[in-house]
């Protein structure tokens, strides 16, 4: 490993996936600490919501990192980003660790932010946010389970990300589905303010989460029987 | 009614977006608009596309959140990484760093010299001096050059060897792990393929160095479909290989997957086979 020493504010805030990964295969330790701090939230955060537990989680994320140091050369930026070639291994790892844990991904999981703001509570028996349709899948498919899962634990750890404010449009219009007019009587905003925060949440929605393979896998089909095919 | 340009299009669809329910209704709404939007879909592959996304990002965002914004809230409060994960991660792969260097530290080139220049005790004429001193320079820079070539060369070769080598006993420490012999096209053993769930490794003393500008490239597939996965590295008269398939979440290594190995000719398509198997391996049998 070379420790380079510190790169320069406009190196670690310039520097893309595809040469910070370059410089990691190069072992310059400066330049994966850079990649740590620029994703390792990300990825503990979906980690984390899809196991349900934060020990469980750190040791993933460790892990994905860890092949990220020995793999670096290996990253093609044409196939994606970083963030999502990170989110790739580290769901690996945590299907493997439910595996070797011998269970499935659990409502508990998903949970895990309710959970810890609540104090430790277990009690999710007839949780409104589990559907029915989501409960039958856990008993027929597990697979298709952990895919949905995963793409929900990355999706609420890309709304956890964005500023208060968006957050607040998004949450408005997605939970409770509010239109823009609504959303702004209901927080005194101009409506003017409502769709340009909407806007901005949805453009880091589309970069962080745009390219995550289980999006497509999990709401693919769903999307498409929503909007109708334009051909 | 004008036809709408791609321009006018992404407007509309960032307005729908706006709206939960905004590319829902897109299909039966009679707006003008919309009417535009959906016959300028209809014709531009680039618009469809960008509409699919937005549509699989705003299913995801509806499957993601509870009902009420009370539970939502709850659901995408900030989850941040232990403070000691850090110091955790670093650690772990500084404790990878590669250990070849030291076995490898350059001969002590001016204690060498010290002991050429050892003479009998007799005293030196000056000019003796000089002219050797020169010689030392002319010479000895050449040779320290091309021995720190081949040094940098050798070190470069073992290191990446010994990498390799580190890939393939990670390898064989899973209890899951899978090895499959490689063969030529001539039936003649050729190597190993080592696999997990995670690493694929492959080594093979069986090529000759590509000649300039070809390269051995890798590919798996998957009952005759294939994906270029890379290119053989050689460190001396050994290739190898060590990926990872941990960024293809879809992959798997199925009863009909082989990997084979083939010889590009210079300025070849790196995602479309153009020259000869070469190397094959069976890994689902």
């Amino acid at each position: 490993m070379h420790d380079s020493g510190q790169l320069s504010d406009s190196d670690s805030t310039d520097l893309d996936d595809a040469r910070l990964a370059a410089r990691i295969a190069a072992g310059e330790e400066a330049a994966f600490v850079i990649a740590y701090d620029r994703h390792a939230g990300f990825v503990f955060g979906s980690v984390a919501r899809f196991l349900g537990d934060r020990e469980a989680a750190a040791e993933v994320v460790q892990d994905a990192f860890v092949t990220l140091w020995r793999r670096a050369r290996q990253f093609d930026s044409r196939s994606g980003s970083l963030l999502t070639w990170l989110l790739a291994i580290a769901r690996h790892r945590a299907i493997d660790r439910l595996r070797a844990d011998g269970r499935r991904p659990s409502r508990d999981a998903i949970r895990l932010d309710a959970l810890t703001s609540e104090g430790g509570s277990s009690g999710n028996v007839g949780n409104p946010e589990v559907p029915p349709a989501l409960i039958a899948d856990r008993a027929t498919d597990p697979a298709s389970v952990a895919t949905r899962r995963w793409a929900q634990s990355v999706v609420r750890t890309g709304i956890a990300e964005l500023p208060e404010n968006e957050r607040t449009v998004i949450l408005l219009g997605y939970a409770e589905d509010l239109s823009q007019a609504e959303i702004a009587e209901r927080l005194e905003w101009p409506l003017g303010t409502v769709k340009s925060r909407t806007r901005r949440a949805m453009a880091q929605l589309r970069s962080r989460l745009g390219p995550v393979a289980e999006l497509t896998e999990a709401s693919g089909s769903a999307a498409r029987a929503g909007t109708g095919s334009p051909d | 009614m004008t036809a709408m340009d791609h321009g006018a299009a992404h407007e509309r669809i960032e307005d729908l977006l706006l709206d939960p329910k905004g590319l829902a209704a897109l299909e039966a709404s009679s707006a003008e608009d919309d009417v535009a939007l959906r016959e300028h879909l209809a014709g531009c592959p680039t618009c469809r596309a960008d509409l699919e996304t937005w549509a699989r990002i705003h299913s995801a965002l509806a499957d993601a959140l509870p009902g009420t914004a009370a539970a939502a809230t709850v659901a995408v409060e900030p989850v941040e990484p232990p403070p000691s994960l850090r110091a955790r991660v670093l650690s772990a792969v500084r404790a990878e760093a590669p250990t070849q260097a030291a076995s490898l530290a350059p001969i002590p080139m001016a204690e060498a010299r010290r002991r050429r220049w050892a003479w009998s005790g007799q005293p030196r004429p000056a000019w003796i001096g000089l002219a050797a001193a020169l010689v030392v320079l002319v010479v000895g820079a050449g040779l320290l050059v091309d021995q720190a070539a081949r040094l940098a060369t050798a070190r470069d070769d073992t290191q990446s060897l010994a990498q390799a080598m580190a890939a393939v006993d990670r390898v064989l420490a899973e209890p899951q792990h899978r090895v499959a012999a490689l063969t030529t096209q001539a039936g003649a053993a050729g190597g190993t393929v080592s696999w997990t769930r995670h690493d694929l490794v492959v080594l093979t003393t069986a090529l000759p160095a590509p000649k300039p500008g070809e390269v051995y490239r890798c590919w798996l597939s998957n009952d005759g479909q294939g994906w270029a996965i890379g290119k053989m590295d050689f460190a001396a008269s050994t290739a190898y290989w060590v990926g990872s398939l941990d960024g293809w979440a879809s992959f798997e290594i199925g009863p009909t997957t082989l990997f084979r190995v083939s010889l590009e000719p210079p300025g070849a398509d790196p995602k479309s086979r153009s020259g000869p198997i070469v190397l094959e391996a069976a890994l689902g049998a």
